[in-house]
């Protein structure tokens, strides 16, 4: 049985696994077919159906300008799926350059990133970000970018310790001795070998991303109204908390939800794949 | 051990001129003008040129953050531009109240998390274990401002148990002071529970398999004397870094829970100079908080290096 056949099914093994896997999707087909799904327009207001509760019309009621929220919380897993996914690729990417770079060449250009990782990693992640958006402006896109630079030195990190590791094993070292280039040993050998740490990273990162966007859409810095954001629905119906309590509960449940679903997915990426699972 | 402290201190330096540098030049890189922020929109170019005159914001950068670092050597943390007052007074009014929520959020999510943490590892694979391991998972994955806002809508707005806002001085009473910390504790508390539970079950699940304990136990020695005595000392050595990484990340929610609450602390002072484009101020909230980070991983690391006496016979052979 191959490696991905073994991972595949200690994985499916893992039923809480499976049920945040299943989450996800669900997500994701929310994200791709909201026009299809969504009852109505997500920005339309209707001013006659102020604040209503939750009713056969509207799953989940409506906010201050009528607008039905059911609608706009499928709308709005567009954006948090679209933050996760970018920012952590951003981070993932970078992360994985530098921490590649400092692991396989080590030195004075080790002693350097490892010190802009110390530097990123010692700002609070969220006032780090915070600031990050102050300079680029409030948007979806720019919290992308932000997420993504917090994140970097994680993934870093996790990299430059998994080549450390991996560096010094004797296939390496034949490689390095049959003279194969740098490039080719840390594509063919390294890379493979130290992804399964940052695999269980990226699931965790994504949580982290789509609870950072719903922050700083919460603090107003991020998505901008009329666009609906899970955190910035969160931020608008705290004023009405009394009135319509259902427009924080659903936004505030769907972010917990998906988290939660991203959770559970590394939990069980990291029993499939650590090496003592493995060798039971 | 001396040596092994003084040379860490040492290397702190770079990473908090590094963490000043990246701070001034992201400010400065920041669109608006203090100037035109202090003065209003209406305000004319000569008025804008004369202010930032005085702000000393017509040097060039690197000018600018010589003689910021020049007046932190001294102890100077510069005036507000909006309230005019010294930083360094605003920061002593504000950081006790940020102090207060961080230790309270730690302490009690600490005692709380390192207790359950054991009983799961304990009785694993029972309903306890299941419920509790569920709770942990539910504390990481909960939004701190959602379930502040659902505290603050439960226990303020319907029960009227606690205040939905502000801070009580000690002054005013010890119920009242602690009434006003609940909820914002609790909210900010709630991921480190979730966190430190799971790291504290797996790390004494993975001290629960290994050699000694079962030797511990083949000896004939009692079930509570094998994982209070043995199991315990050594699987609470790892957790004691991941409370080294919660400080950091309770610094950082504070800034979130502190606008929820209306908390007074720098957190909320640093969202507000933000929005304001009030350098000194943001500069030094940043510099703060990156220096309890540090030093807080600092200490955390002094103390695992003197409990886990095979780092601490290392270090010394060193």
């Amino acid at each position: 049985m191959s490696g991905f056949h073994k991972f595949r099914k200690r994985f499916s093994r893992n039923h809480l696994a499976v049920l945040g896997v299943a989450i996800i999707l669900l997500l994701l087909v929310c994200a791709l077919f909201a026009p299809w799904l969504a009852p109505y327009d997500p920005i339309k207001s209707n001013i006659r159906a102020r604040l209503e509760p939750p009713t056969l019309q509207h799953f989940f009621g409506t906010d201050d300008l009528g607008r039905d929220i059911f609608s706009r919380i499928i709308f709005g897993s567009r954006i948090s799926l679209q933050v996760g996914l970018v920012a952590v690729s951003i981070a993932t990417s970078a992360g994985m350059l530098m921490g590649i770079l400092a692991g396989y060449f080590g030195g004075f250009l080790d002693s350097l990133l490892m010190r802009i990782t110390d530097i990123l990693f010692a700002f609070p992640a969220v006032l780090l970000a915070i600031a990050i958006m102050a300079v680029l402006g409030p948007s979806t896109f720019n919290v992308m970018i932000a997420v993504g630079i917090v994140y970097i030195p994680i993934f870093a990190r996790i990299t430059r310790a998994s080549i450390l590791v991996v560096r010094n094993q004797d296939y390496v070292e034949a490689a390095q001795s049959l003279g194969v280039r740098s490039a080719g040993i840390i594509f063919r050998h390294i890379i493979p070998n130290a992804l399964d740490a940052v695999i269980v990273q990226i699931s965790l990162a994504m949580a982290f991303a789509i609870l950072v966007e719903a922050a700083l859409s919460f603090l107003g810095l991020g998505t901008q109204p009329p666009d609906p954001s899970w955190g910035s629905m969160l931020s608008f119906g705290r004023q009405y908390m009394l009135e319509a309590p259902w427009w924080t509960l659903f936004p505030g449940l769907a972010i917990f939800l998906t988290v939660f679903a991203l959770h559970l997915i590394g939990d069980g990426l990291r029993d499939a794949l650590d090496p003592k699972t493995v060798l039971e | 051990m001396t040596t092994y402290i003084i040379k860490r201190l040492f290397l702190l330096v770079p990473v908090l001129l590094g963490v000043s540098l990246t701070t001034f030049l992201l400010l400065r890189l920041t669109p608006g003008d203090p100037a035109t922020s202090i003065l209003g929109v209406q305000a004319t170019p000569v008025e804008v040129a004369r202010i930032r005159k005085a702000l000393g914001l017509d040097k060039p950068w690197y000018v600018q953050y010589g003689i910021w670092l020049g007046n932190i050597f001294q102890g100077d943390l510069g005036v507000s531009y909006q309230s005019k007052k010294p930083v360094a007074e605003l920061v002593r009014q504000r950081f006790p109240a940020t102090l207060e929520l961080t230790v309270a959020a730690l302490l009690f999510s600490t005692l709380l998390a390192i207790p359950i943490g054991i009983l799961t590892a304990i009785k694993r694979n029972t309903a306890a274990d299941h419920a509790f391991t569920s709770f942990g998972l539910f504390g990481i994955s909960m939004p701190d401002f959602w379930f502040a806002i659902l505290l603050i809508l439960v226990f303020s707005l319907y029960l009227g148990w606690f205040p939905a806002s502000g801070r009580s001085p000690w002054a005013a009473g010890i119920g009242k002071y602690f009434k006003h910390l609940v909820l914002p504790a609790l909210a900010l508390g709630l991921f480190n529970i979730g966190a430190l539970m799971r790291f504290t079950r797996s790390s004494m699940l993975e001290v629960i398999g290994q050699d000694y304990i079962r030797t511990a136990r083949a000896k004939g020695l009692s079930e509570n004397r094998v994982v209070l005595h043995h199991a315990l000392r050594n699987a609470l050595i790892p957790t004691i870094t991941v409370l080294g990484l919660q400080i950091g990340y309770a610094l950082g929610g504070s800034v979130i829970i502190e606008q929820v609450f209306a908390w007074p602390g720098i957190g909320w002072l640093a969202l507000t100079a933000i929005n304001q484009r009030d350098y000194p101020v943001v500069m030094a909230v940043v510099l703060i908080n990156a220096l309890v980070f540090v030093l807080s991983n600092l200490i955390v690391d002094v103390l695992y290096t003197w409990v886990n006496p095979r780092i601490r016979i290392s270090e010394e052979a060193a």
